[in-house]
């Protein structure tokens, strides 16, 4: 790996915990979240949530507790605010930071143990940052914190003061990366992968809106979404958002929408949470088993809406030379991660990848003018077929098409337990027919 | 031939253990080599004098094909050789017959001019030269009758008709034939050392304005392309795809950025991505088949096949050298040639995957790595010679110029 210089540390290795107190501190201002909270350490406000001494059962405590903890404690928590001097609540932090991190190392496995992860994303433990906020700036502060599921931006093309907000909430976010599925010295993202970079950022949008708890004069549903935009925008900054993961959040959206107003804040909570749970096990993780020919690296493979692959570079060029040799090329992709954007070229949308295999002495020659994308468009008649949790067509752009987005997006009322009878629906694929 | 074998045995043992790499200099040496063959051949009574010149390179050539059967370049030049032999035998045959060629009924011109000077200009040679070996046609059989027939004759019989200056023409022809194939064989390697300067002035014609041009690994010939280009003031930039596993793309980015041309360096696989927005494909070869297919460093099929699919022109510069007149289906060209898999894998990581075999004792883990790529000759745009350019469907008129056909397989006549 090639030391740059905006990377202040070197990142950890999954499972890997460098202790806090050998981290660099972040600076004290950080412009780029000025605009979602204080970050510096001045401002008590932050501080408040770490402030909190953590309750006995915290590493085995379950969400029930932590909820009813949360509901209670909103009055209560602020008198004690001046009490605590900075390097007190630092030591507090630290603590609580490493039992939560302990905890949710145990609870989180990586997406290929779905089982794992089915059973145990319930026990997520809550550090005593289950705190309170009067308002929601300092709820979109410490959940944004929480929310660093982002990986570590590529190194040359992102600005500096990015990574710096990072570092003071790395705990989560590292617990987040146990889930990482790649070492670092081979892509630039912590986090890489389509399905991991979803999942992660579903689980912390998970923990965000355990929580999360409502101002009593405010109405759930809005602030959810408020702040579900607000942490999307984050996340954007952060990199831009994979296809996955744009399906995600509309789905999110969604549920949040079709939440009655009638229920109480714990019971939307409740069923917000599960949606998610569901999501991620029925789209990813099943969709995931279904696929049973796998004939290529799923790293990263969506479709857009004339057919065309949208996957990791060098797909185009492999799609390409097998079908001038008369080669099959199979397509195996969830179906959530379809999409209605059609694309022509891979230049329009893309990301930069870091260069490799450059001598050093040769990237200064060069003045680093070098361009690597990271993703390209392999065009619909090089795939022979395409493969979802659905079903098999060798017209990709037909089942891109026919497959209902709407319900990608619009679940409430639908039995999550279709999926079943979506498979018997769609087999008629399979013998190489196509919708109409 | 003693004096020259060691000369022989040491160029036979540099070519296969490959320390002289690259079409260039092994054309070149190659050519040197067999000029010190001929200069020290002895040349025996004046029957068949060139067959038996051409035998003794033949015997040589052979020897050099075998040592490096991937490096075409040498076949190239040692049948290069032998057609400069058949032909200057055939031009000092024609001076032979001139004489013959006077009773003769014809309006060509060239016969005219043989009338007029004994000494023949180089271009009366080598159309005299380009007759006697085309096939029969119509208009062979109306211009050239008198010469056909006397080229199948040996030297002896023509030289009887003649009589009276074939005694003391034997030797003078002897030494004219060698020096003369001698002569031709320095302007071959003047040929081969300038190649760079006639295919870098089409540069102009090719470039214009604002051109984005993709290439691919490291070509001697198209950085001296580019370089052109720049000095005659193109605006143009170019994106090098790096060329795995040599890498050999970094280097001529290196080399672009030192003469002032804006260079991006881009992998093997983004070349998919990036070739929307490129205006031209320009690459080197390692060698021209006669049917206008490339050989041509690995990855070179998946860009012609990409620039293909984006109607980008797909330009091969190439110097005569490399211009080879076997077909990809003939048995005696090996296509390919694979390298040792430590440019792709590090031993130390995978000494363990390689000890696992299956039932029949063959490894699990298997590492390719080939040198070279074909191109067929639909995905050629253009082949830029050092004498102009051409277009793939051309190429066997230029093969026809500078080879004969029985010498496509070289080896050696058995001695009468």
């Amino acid at each position: 790996m090639i030391p740059t210089p905006d990377r202040p540390r070197p990142p950890p290795r999954p499972g890997v915990r460098v202790p806090h107190a050998l981290l660099p501190r972040p600076p004290v201002s950080s412009s780029r979240l000025d605009a979602l909270s204080d970050l510096d350490g001045d401002d008590d406000d932050v501080d408040v949530s770490w402030a909190r001494p953590p309750p006995p059962a915290l590493p085995e405590s379950i969400k029930v507790n932590l909820t009813e903890t949360k509901n209670r404690g909103d009055p209560t928590s602020v008198p004690q605010k001046p009490k605590l001097s900075k390097a007190e609540r630092r030591a507090i932090q630290e603590a609580q930071r490493a039992a939560k991190a302990a905890a949710k190392e145990t609870g989180v496995k990586s997406t290929a143990k779905a089982s794992d992860v089915n059973t145990k994303m319930p026990k997520q433990p809550k550090a005593g940052k289950a705190s309170l906020k009067k308002d929601v700036s300092q709820a979109n502060a410490l959940v944004a914190s929480d929310k660093k599921t982002d990986e570590h931006p590529p190194d040359k093309d992102r600005k500096k003061d990015v990574p710096q907000p990072r570092m003071q909430f790395d705990d989560l976010h590292r617990v987040v990366k146990a889930k990482k599925r790649l070492d670092f010295n081979i892509c630039p993202g912590d986090i890489s992968g389509g399905n991991a970079r979803c999942i992660a950022m579903l689980l912390a949008f998970r923990e965000a809106i355990n929580d999360y708890s409502t101002p009593a004069e405010k109405i759930p549903v809005e602030i959810l979404l408020l702040k579900s935009s607000s942490y999307v925008s984050f996340l954007i900054e952060c990199r831009p958002l994979s296809i996955s993961m744009g399906n995600a959040i509309r789905f999110l959206k969604n549920r949040i929408t079709k939440l009655a107003l009638a229920m109480s804040e714990s019971e939307a909570k409740a069923s917000l949470q599960s949606d998610i749970d569901r999501f991620i096990n029925e789209k990813i993780i099943v969709a995931d088993k279904i696929l049973v020919q796998t004939l290529r690296d799923k790293d990263y493979c969506a479709v857009l809406s004339n057919g065309t692959v949208y996957s990791r570079v060098g797909t185009a060029s492999v799609a390409m030379v097998a079908h001038a040799f008369g080669v099959p090329v199979l397509i195996c992709c969830e179906a959530y991660k379809f999409h209605e954007r059609v694309q022509l070229d891979s230049i329009c949308f893309n990301e930069l990848d870091a260069v490799v295999h450059v001598s050093f002495l040769t990237l200064l020659i060069i003045k680093s003018n070098s361009c690597t994308c990271r993703y390209d468009i392999t065009p619909s008649d090089y795939v022979s077929m395409l493969i979802t949790d659905y079903g098999m067509s060798a017209s990709p752009a037909q089942l891109v098409g026919c497959t209902d987005m709407e319900y990608l997006n619009h679940l409430a009322g639908i039995n999550f337990n279709f999926l079943p009878a979506r498979i018997a629906v769609l087999a008629v694929h399979r013998t190489g027919s196509h919708v109409h | 031939m003693p004096d020259v074998q060691p000369l022989v045995s040491d160029f036979v043992l540099k070519l296969k253990r490959r320390k002289v790499e690259g079409s260039h200099a092994v054309a070149r040496q190659t050519a040197e080599l067999l000029r010190s063959v001929v200069s020290q051949h002895r040349m025996g009574s004046s029957a068949n004098q060139a067959a038996a010149l051409a035998d003794a390179v033949r015997a040589v050539g052979e020897q050099l094909i075998a040592a490096n059967p991937i490096e075409l370049a040498v076949g190239n030049i040692v049948r290069r050789v032998l057609h400069i032999i058949k032909e200057e035998d055939i031009s000092s045959t024609a001076v032979g017959i001139e004489g013959l060629s006077v009773t003769v009924d014809s309006d060509d011109e060239y016969d005219r001019e043989d009338d007029d000077r004994p000494s023949l200009s180089a271009a009366v040679l080598a159309a005299h030269a380009r007759n006697a070996l085309r096939a029969p046609s119509l208009q062979t059989l109306l211009e050239d009758i008198p010469v056909s027939p006397a080229i199948s004759r040996t030297a002896s019989s023509t030289g009887d008709s003649d009589g009276k200056s074939k005694s003391a023409g034997d030797k003078t022809s002897t030494r004219k034939l060698k020096h003369d194939v001698i002569a031709a064989i320095g302007d071959l390697i003047d040929e081969i050392d300038s190649c760079y300067e006639p295919i870098s002035e089409q540069a102009v014609e090719l470039i214009h304005q604002n051109e984005v041009i993709l290439t691919l690994g490291r070509s001697r010939t198209v950085k001296e392309f580019l370089y052109a280009a720049k000095e005659k003031k193109r605006s143009f930039r170019v994106f090098v795809a790096e060329g795995a596993p040599r890498y050999q793309g970094h280097v001529l980015a290196k080399e672009l950025v030192e003469k002032g041309v804006q260079t991006t360096v881009i992998t093997d696989s983004a070349v998919f991505a990036m070739i929307s927005r490129v205006n031209m494909v320009i690459v080197g070869a390692h060698a021209v088949m006669a049917n206008g297919g490339v050989i041509a460093p690995v990855g070179m099929n998946m860009v012609a096949l990409a620039a293909q699919r984006h109607a980008v022109p797909f330009v091969v510069v190439a110097g005569s050298h490399k211009l080879c007149p076997l077909y990809p289906h003939n048995p005696e060209v090996l296509l390919n040639e694979l390298k040792s898999p430590s440019d792709l894998l590090d031993f130390g990581e995978f000494s363990d995957c390689m000890n696992f075999s299956t039932q029949d004792g063959s490894p699990l883990l298997n590492v390719v790595n080939p040198t070279f790529d074909y191109v067929p000759p639909k995905l050629v745009s253009l082949f830029v010679t050092d004498t102009g350019g051409h277009s793939p469907s051309y190429m066997y008129r230029l093969i026809a110029e500078y080879y004969s056909a029985d010498d496509l397989v070289v080896r050696r006549k058995s001695t009468a």
